[in-house]
């Protein structure tokens, strides 16, 4: 009973500890500046963490399911850019789908690379990665893809429905259908079973290679809806336009206590390793901090959050 | 009910199964017996939908059947509790006991929480186990574990129901309570089929004996036809000496010892003394405090208070790196987590405590770990192709040895093992008696935590008894019987 007590408690800790460093940057940065004070600022960060939000939450399941993927960034760059180009050649709602297709295509591949052929999730998605960058660098030879579709626009980023932009609502979305998902289907208790111990879940009779499958391709589907809000957003397309997403992404996951190597993790927790990004990333660029500056502060506080991660279940008996 | 028959199974480079059958009738105990390799695991994976024969039939109640995997299985009414713990350290109880079968609403797109812990809590008060449905399975013991597996498998009313070394991890309470769930299913009408390497548990549950030898058929009996010589002739292909360890205590020169150390609820104040050349034996009932008292000899865990004296010098060793320094070695109980790294070779296994012996100025030269892990593997008796099999791939009982091997093998000046005989075959467990008894006739000081009486009679010159914390008395193994052992062993968890 006390060591139950005493789990429930250091997970609490790890949590509170979380809840306490956006408590007290956000105090520091209210304090600081005047700009980050702004009501208007301060409502603009739910959707500028849209982006990185969506990738976070389907992080999430990969890693939680003890794999990782490095193409996100790549595979919603070249959702983008399809995209642009479909509706640049006037080809209207159409634009929707073949944005979730191109982002499935490539998350089918990861998966199928993973579990059919049994390549390391590592290598499996740096292939992706490189495919995706291909297939985006072709279609827009290092130009910047324009496009005028106001509607489209509209319904991804730019329309405002109570007080919040439509990016922000796709993110939400996002989060209740995956944190549903996770913690509240079969489907989420196998994919944290398989994190637990992929070869023992196989013996239990749990469809591992369906479940990885799944996994991968619904991460895939969701970068062609980052992909589409990408664009949205800024109205043009690029071929790097996601790239690097991966790792904040991974951050974002790690940093709400999802661990590397699969088991632990929550949506949930993960929206609030977004949100600590977000405030951070918007501070930080309020306050011209540089770019670099603001790289190692990012690192530090993920370096910084699993060391508290490691105390705090240390006496679980698991790595 | 359950018929295999002519099934042959290879993996690259070993034939597990060369055309074995096996047969279950409803209602029977049928105990599959063989030595460490014989194929027994591999047998009843194959009925599980594991693994698919290369060649041969499953049928069920006479209709050939083929299960692509364990769903398949289960869903015939084939269960299985795995040799290889299958307890997800990530999940409670209740999500370990109905995992794939999560209570829920449409079609599994709600989970029902709260079902969930109420089905969990009527399924360990139905199979009296006294365990908490909320707590997180990473903090079980082995043991704990081990019941939890099993209350999965009976709580789904098995028409089949396969145990593959259920016993291996258990304390003498949780295996009264197999037993008395054997025996209630026997009744209900299920096929039990019991791989174990205890005989006392065969002749007391089995109705019927098959014994397996190198992947074949030997015999299929009553269990009333057959004694113990018998079966164990029909298992190793040879007679196996069971006789007690004749011999004085030495009790010149103290080795290891131990005043009032405490740790936590587990340890409460151990005073022991491990003389030099002696084999000392550490009875109690499981969550007596044995292996925790263990891990702070080998330096995993720190004690709260007391001390320890190594060879007459303070020993508070602060890592396990530094009780191997200092010539302490421990073979830990649970061997998939701390015994042997499962995905290296078996060479490299046995070589990596000793690698800065073998190395010359940081370099090891792979054939010289070949020959060291060779003579280890050939003086334990490991069962492997060579030194660059995978531990992984390897039979239970095998694993168990080569992590015995690692440790041996750094010519430790106190060695603590901890059930060293988990899973190993007759055969094998004399051969390693001997070796144990010759590393004490050399001078080495040895601790051995067993649950299995018999075992600590045979094999040490004494045996300490702890319960709750303490040790609650020492005896000569002479002199020791089973009884005599039980007592001291409950002698105050009944006050308590
Ligand atoms: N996955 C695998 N890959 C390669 N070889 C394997 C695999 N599983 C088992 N083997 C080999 O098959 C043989 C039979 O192993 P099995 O596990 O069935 O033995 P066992 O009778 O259960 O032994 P024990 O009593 O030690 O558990 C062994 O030689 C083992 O090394
Ligand atoms: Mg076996």
């Amino acid at each position: 009973m006390s060591a139950r007590s005493s789990l429930r408690l250091s997970e609490r800790m790890a949590d509170l500890g979380l809840a306490l460093a956006i408590v007290a940057i956000v105090t520091a940065l209210l304090i600081l500046s005047p700009a980050f004070r702004d009501p208007a600022n301060l409502m603009g960060i739910g959707r500028q963490v849209a982006i990185l939000g969506i990738a976070a939450a389907a992080m999430t399941f990969v890693i939680l399911m003890g794999e990782i993927d490095l193409s996100v960034g790549a595979v919603a760059s070249a959702a983008a850019v399809v995209t642009a180009l479909a509706l640049a050649q006037g080809w209207g709602v159409w634009a929707i789908p073949i944005a979730i297709l191109v982002g499935t295509v490539f998350g089918l591949l990861n998966g199928v690379l993973v579990v059919a052929l049994g390549v390391p999730a590592f290598i499996a998605t740096l292939v992706s990665f490189f495919l995706a960058q291909g297939v985006a660098l072709t279609l827009t030879g290092g130009q910047t893809i324009l496009f005028a579709a106001d509607w489209f626009r509209s319904l991804f980023a730019t329309g405002s429905f109570l007080g919040q932009r439509a990016a922000f609502w796709w993110l939400l979305a996002v989060f209740v259908l995956m944190g549903w998902l996770l913690a509240r289907t079969r489907f989420g208790a196998q994919v944290r079973a398989i994190g637990g111990d992929a070869e023992a879940s196989a013996m239990l009779g749990l469809p591992v290679a369906r479940v990885k499958l799944l996994v991968f391709t619904l991460t895939g589907a969701l970068m062609g809806l980052v992909g589409m809000i990408l664009i949205a957003r800024i109205g043009n397309a690029r071929a790097d336009g996601a790239i690097g997403l991966e790792f904040d992404a991974i951050a974002a996951a790690v940093i709400g206590g999802t661990r590397l190597g699969g088991g632990y993790g929550s949506i949930p927790r993960t929206a609030l390793g977004v949100l600590l990004i977000g405030i951070l990333n918007n501070g930080l660029a309020i306050m011209n901090v540089d770019f670099n500056t603001q790289q190692v502060i990012k690192g530090a506080l993920v370096v910084g959050v699993v060391l508290i991660d490691r105390w705090a279940r240390g006496k679980g008996g698991t790595t | 009910m359950l018929e295999l028959s002519n099934i042959t199974k290879s993996f690259p480079g070993v034939r597990a199964l060369d055309g074995a059958r096996f047969d279950l009738r409803a209602g029977e105990v049928h105990a599959f017996m063989g030595e460490n390799g014989a194929g027994k695991s591999t047998m009843m994976k194959i009925a599980a939908g594991l693994f698919a024969p290369d060649t041969g039939t499953i049928r069920l109640d006479g209709v050939p059947v083929s299960f692509a995997n364990p769903s398949e299985a289960k869903a015939a009414g084939i269960h299985t509790v795995f040799q290889e713990l299958t307890v997800l350290e990530n999940l409670d109880v209740a999500q370990n006991l109905l995992i794939g079968r999560e209570p829920a609403l449409f079609g599994g797109a709600w989970l029902d929480r709260v079902a969930l812990y109420d089905e969990a809590a009527k399924i360990l008060r139905e199979l009296r186990i006294p365990m908490d449905p909320r707590r997180m399975a990473g903090r079980l013991s082995t043991g704990q574990r081990q019941i939890v597996e099993i209350a999965r498998a009976v709580a789904q009313n098995p028409r089949v129901l396969i145990l593959d070394e259920p016993t291996s991890s258990l304390g003498r309470h949780e295996e009264e309570l197999l037993f008395s769930l054997v025996a209630r299913l026997k009744t209900a009408g299920t096929g039990i089929v019991y791989i174990t390497h205890r005989m006392s548990e065969v002749f007391a549950l089995a109705d019927r004996i098959t014994v397996l030898r190198d992947g074949r058929h030997i015999l299929t009996d009553d269990a009333a036809n057959l004694d113990r010589p018998a079966l164990i002739r029909a298992m190793v292909g040879r007679d196996v000496s069971e006789a007690r360890h004749e011999g004085e205590s030495r009790r010149a020169e103290v080795a290891l010892e131990v005043r009032g150390l405490e740790r936590g609820a587990d340890v409460r104040g151990v005073d022991l003394t491990l003389y030099r050349g002696e084999v000392l034996g550490l009875a109690g009932l499981m969550g007596a405090g044995r292996t925790e008292l263990a891990r702070l000899m080998a330096g995993i865990d720190r004690p709260d208070a007391g001390e320890m004296m190594l060879f007459g010098q303070p020993y508070a060793p602060a890592s396990v790196r530094a009780a191997m320094l200092a010539g302490v070695a421990y073979v830990s109980e649970d061997r998939k987590g701390l015994g042997v790294v499962l995905p290296l070779p078996v060479g490299q296994n046995i070589a990596l405590p000793s690698l800065a012996r073998l190395s010359r100025s940081g370099w090891v030269s792979p054939a010289r770990l070949r020959d060291f892990a060779r003579d280890w593997m050939g003086r334990l008796g490991v069962r492997a192709t060579g030194p660059d099999t995978v531990v992984g791939t390897l039979s239970g009982g095998n694993q168990q040895k080569v992590a015995l091997a690692k440790w041996l093998s750094t010519a430790p000046r106190v060695i603590l093992l901890d059930e060293p005989t988990r899973g190993v075959d007759v055969g094998a467990k004399a051969e390693i008696y001997t070796l144990i008894r010759a590393l004490a006739a050399e001078g080495t000081a040895v601790l051995v935590i067993s649950s299995e009486l018999p075992e600590l009679m045979q094999l040490c010159d004494r045996i300490a008894v702890m319960a709750q914390g303490r040790v609650s008395g020492d005896l000569p193994a002479v002199e020791a019987s089973e009884t005599a052992l039980l007592e001291l062993a409950f002698d105050e968890s009944e006050a308590a």
